[in-house]
């Protein structure tokens, strides 16, 4: 049989079918047929049979009803005439044979007699039939037929069948042939359509419609399939698409890998991150990525996730690291997406490099670990100056704990007397001006100030944003205390080095101008003296008295140079003597423009002096003063031009004696005011100065004046426009005991102390108040000698302090005194005796003389005014009185 | 008596000294080859009186009251360049002496010499172009 199934083409399929369906017909009709006619022709045949072999028995009652065998086997010989009897018996009634029949022919099988009918033995039938007389059976006839004609008729004619069927298929076959070609022409353009777009996936590819038949609507239903496919093909190819450019384009690395863990999918950021190529890594194990240590293991937690597909990362908690061509490991964190496709799930990668923020985390990590072990205070805050973190040294360094400030405003920290501070820094940072090693004060929590070194930076957020400020402080007190310390030495040293430089500038200056001055005059004197040895020079003329002036001139100005110099180097050496007196300063001063007026007459310039003769009584060596004098007199003319004016004055001021020498001259820069009274110091020292002199003559007046209790100061608006010196000198406070000579002489008005009876003030405690030490230390020696208990005091504040615990007899004070002056003192004292039975005596000393002051004196408190100078037996004689004290009898 | 040669070598002493001036025009005025033509106490003056006094040689000090006497110096040297001035100074170290070449001086003489180098020293100054120097 033909497997339908097994036939490829349609087209052979159609035609087996015709030709089997045409062929089978045929071939069952041609069965029918043969075997309704066998069936039948053997029906005739046995009902010929039995009809024939009743004949027979017919026949034959006679001879079996007669015995006669003779007879019977005549009536049997007629069976020659039938051909297909093959032989032919008659039984009597007890079935014995009786006579029988064979055709020689014909052999068939011996058969036993049986019953009357029909046995079909195949090819041969036996017809058995009973044979009666007229009263009763006389025997039986069983023939035998030869059916096998039939059977040979029946082959032929099956074999006439097949040959009709085989022809009938063949013409069917070729039919088919026909009608295949018509039928399978769609089919085959549709098969071949459908191969072709399998083949090349080209969707657009359409089968050629034949007929309206249900081929052609097949046709149409192809097409409009391979148009949906087409449409839905484009759809997945472009949401293939995109995702192929999603993958390609994320910032992260993507990797495609199927349950096997075969890479399927990559982006370029993998061949980056990575450094295999794409090819490298399609088809390959994605453990190739993984390092060595963990590559074993890697399957398992490939099946886990495939067993449970969902998105999720890579090793929560764990260190992930991938690791790139060259064998280096890369940190990253990996995020894994279940894609379920066609082919089944895949799983999509995100690989992130995460060395960067590795290392930025480490880096927070440090910073963090330096900003809390750091000794500096730092601190950060936001643009609105609120303070955001607190290290432990800020702590430390400004008392308060982090928890205290972090949220209140920095301006906390900022002494409140530096309120300009904190914007100043807020708009340096607005500007991105870092702010480097600032140096100023903060505040302490205890309200303490400490200097500090601050360096503020600006902070920025992850976008670059301005979002605050970071300062670094350090406490320099300490730094600053030593700077300022290391400062001040190097001042000194500095100071020190520059005087030392100077003084030995000016020695050498002094040495060079020394040189010169101490020559200038011996030039002269050598160049007369030669002269007037040269014997040119009468020794009688004119020239030759002027040559032995000018000789001795100048002997004497180089005397007077070298006792200057003796002058400054015993004063230097602290060796000078002054021989004090009494000394009346107008005729010191008198005396000294006496010598000078030659000098001034020769340069035309005018001498003043405008001398107030009661003021000048005063204790100090007359030489020296006039030496004081002198110096500034000469040094005035000196440096005054033709027809200036050289003024001299001299007042009381107070409790001293001003002498007061001022000149139309040069003046002098006001920086050079300090340097005046310098030895060996002259504004111009080079050797083409304007000016001789050795430059001692203001050293020596300055250390005299001093010498003397007093001081000197000079004054110029300015070079050209003169000068001033005003010497001031300390009153006399006590007139002195005048010596023996001078107490004769008849000038003389206050009778000697000595020559009248003094009164004793022996015993009495006298409380001396003054300011000036000289003052208060002349008063007590005078009153110690006279066995007077003395307590002084250089204050108000201290006399009154005093007085109450010395508890005087009598109090002699000042009027003048800083802070509380004598007037203040005595209301207060008086105030203090308010409710005792007596006030203390009070004597105000001063040199406020005018009768308004002693009426002022008197009014606040004193009972006596006594204008200094006093003299001592007036003193002795009005503190007697005071006290009580009466003249000793 | 010797008599006064022809051209006598003319002399203005300036030095604010009135001592030293009158010593060096006594000593001058005993020399037969020089003369004395004017003594004068102030630097300032000195190039105004030179068209009137016709110097061969300026004498001059270097500490003057009234003017910086290098400067007369060079003064000098630019208006009246056949004038020849001689420091004549009590400072005679190198510096000093520099600064008065310097300024164009043709001598510089110390005041610590005696009268009669001194006025050796002026007739070579008079006499011959170099510059010339006796400390």
């Amino acid at each position: 049989m033909i497997d339908l199934r097994r036939i490829r083409s349609f087209g052979a399929k159609v035609a087996a079918a015709v030709t089997i369906t045409t062929g089978l017909a045929v071939l069952l009709v041609s069965v029918i047929l043969v075997g309704s006619d066998y069936v039948q022709s053997r029906r005739e045949a046995i009902a010929i049979a039995r009809s024939e072999t009743r004949i027979i028995g017919i026949n034959s009652e006679a001879p079996l009803s007669f015995d006669d065998a003779q007879m019977g086997a005549e009536t049997l010989a007629a069976l020659k005439a039938v051909p297909n009897v093959a032989s032919a018996n008659l039984y009597r009634r007890d079935g014995n044979l009786f006579v029988g029949y064979n055709n020689p022919e014909l052999r068939a099988p011996a058969h036993e007699l049986a019953s009357a009918g029909v046995r079909d033995e195949g090819n041969w039938i036996y017809v058995t039939e009973e044979i009666h007389g007229p009263t009763e059976q006389v025997g039986y006839v069983q023939v035998a037929f030869d059916m096998s004609g039939l059977r040979r008729r029946a082959l032929a004619t099956a074999v006439v069948a097949l040959v009709v069927a085989g022809a009938t298929t063949l013409i069917a076959y070729f039919a088919a042939g026909r009608i295949r070609r018509f039928l399978t022409k769609p089919v085959a353009e549709l098969a071949s359509t459908a191969q072709r777009v399998s083949k090349t996936r080209d969707y657009s590819l359409r089968a050629a419609k034949y007929s309206e038949d249900e081929l052609g609507q097949l046709t149409d239903v192809f097409n409009q399939m391979l148009i949906q496919i087409e449409r839905q093909s484009g759809e997945i190819e472009s949401r293939q698409k995109q995702f192929r450019i999603a993958v390609e384009a994320a910032p992260n690395a993507m990797v495609m890998v199927d349950e096997h863990g075969v890479i399927l999918l990559v982006n370029t950021q993998t061949e980056r991150l990575f450094g295999y190529s794409r090819e490298e890594l399609i088809g390959q194990s994605v453990e190739i990525l993984v390092p060595e240590q963990f590559r074993s293991r890697h399957p398992d937690f490939r099946e886990t996730f495939f067993s449970e597909p969902k998105a999720r990362p890579m090793g929560a908690g764990r260190d992930l690291f991938g690791r790139h061509k060259d064998g280096h490991l890369i940190p990253v964190e990996i995020g894994l997406s279940p894609i379920n496709t066609d082919e089944g799930v895949r799983v999509l990668s995100s690989i992130v490099d995460i060395t960067e923020r590795k290392r930025t985390e480490e880096d927070t990590a440090r910073l963090a670990a330096i900003v809390q072990y750091s000794n500096d205070a730092i601190i950060s805050k936001s643009m609105d100056g609120i303070i955001t973190s607190f290290n432990p040294a800020a702590e430390r360094m400004y008392g308060y704990k982090a928890k205290e400030v972090i949220g209140k405003p920095v301006a906390i920290l900022i002494p409140p007397d530096r309120p300009d501070e904190l914007p100043m820094i807020m708009e340096k940072l607005r500007h991105e001006q870092p702010i480097v090693n600032y140096e100023t004060v903060r505040r302490r929590k205890d309200g303490t100030l400490i200097e500090v070194s601050v360096t503020i930076s600006p902070t920025r957020s992850a976008d670059g944003r301005l979002i605050g400020a970071s300062a670094v402080a350090r406490d320099i007190t300490e730094r600053r205390r030593v700077e300022q310390e290391r400062q001040h030495l190097l001042e000194a040293e500095r100071v020190a080095r520059g005087e030392a430089e100077r003084a030995s500038r000016l020695k050498d200056e002094f040495v060079a101008t020394l040189s010169h001055e101490l020559r200038t005059p011996v030039s002269a004197i050598l160049g007369w003296a030669q002269m007037l040895r040269s014997g040119n020079v009468p020794p009688t003329s004119e020239e030759s008295a002027k040559g032995l002036e000018v000789i001795e001139r100048n002997a004497r100005l180089q005397t007077r140079m070298i006792e200057d110099l003796l002058d400054m180097s015993r004063i230097i050496s602290g060796k000078i003597r002054l021989d004090v007196q009494s000394v009346n300063l107008a005729d010191v001063i008198q005396a000294a423009l006496a010598t000078v007026r030659p000098a001034a007459a020769a340069k035309g310039i005018r001498l003043e002096a405008v001398l107030d003769s009661h003021a000048g009584l005063m204790r100090g060596d007359p030489s020296r003063l006039q030496q004081i004098i002198w110096n500034l007199l000469s040094n005035a003319i000196k440096f005054t031009g033709r027809d200036g004016r050289v003024q001299v004055g001299l007042e009381r001021v107070n409790s001293h004696i001003e002498v007061v020498v001022s000149d139309t001259g040069e003046g002098f820069k006001p920086e050079f005011a300090p340097y005046l009274f310098e030895r060996f110091r002259q504004a111009d020292s080079s050797s083409t100065r304007r000016h001789s002199g050795l430059g001692l003559g203001l050293a020596i007046v300055k250390q005299l004046v001093e010498l003397h209790g007093g001081t000197v100061t000079a004054h110029s608006p300015g070079e050209g426009k003169g000068s001033s010196f005003i010497v001031s000198l300390p009153l006399m406070v006590i007139h002195p005991r005048e010596d023996r000579t001078e107490r004769l002489h008849p000038r003389v008005s206050v009778p000697a102390a000595d020559g009248l009876q003094q009164p004793s003030l022996a015993g009495l405690k006298a409380l001396v108040i003054d300011d000036e030490r000289d003052a208060r230390e002349l008063v007590g020696r005078l009153l110690e000698q006279q066995k007077v208990r003395v307590a002084s005091a250089s204050s108000a504040d201290e006399g009154l302090e005093l007085f109450n615990s010395f508890h005087p007899d009598v109090v002699i004070s000042d009027i003048g005194m800083p802070d509380v002056d004598g007037y203040e003192l005595i209301r207060r004292l008086r105030a203090l005796e308010v409710g005792r039975s007596h006030s203390t005596p009070a004597l105000a000393l001063t040199a406020f003389a005018r009768s308004e002051d002693r009426t002022r004196a008197l009014l606040a408190g004193y009972q006596m005014h006594l204008a200094k100078p006093v003299e001592p037996s007036e003193l002795i004689a009005t503190i007697a009185s005071l006290a009580g004290k009466t003249m000793p009898s | 008596m010797s008599s006064t040669p022809l051209n006598p070598i003319g002399i203005l002493c300036v030095d604010d000294s009135t001592d030293i001036v009158e010593m060096l025009r006594m000593a001058i005025g005993r020399e037969p080859d020089m003369t004395c033509v004017g003594c004068l106490a102030e630097a300032g003056a000195v190039v105004d009186q030179l068209e009137n006094l016709q110097p061969d040689v300026v004498l001059i000090d270097l500490t003057m009251p009234d003017a910086d006497p290098l400067e007369v110096i060079r003064e000098i040297r630019t208006k009246h360049p056949k004038v020849r001035p001689v420091v004549y100074s009590g400072y005679d170290d190198a510096d000093t002496i520099g600064k008065a070449m310097d300024a164009g001086a043709c001598g510089f003489v110390s005041k610590h010499q005696d009268l009669k180098s001194t006025l050796d020293t002026i007739r070579k100054v008079a006499r011959d172009e170099s510059p010339s120097l006796c400390r």
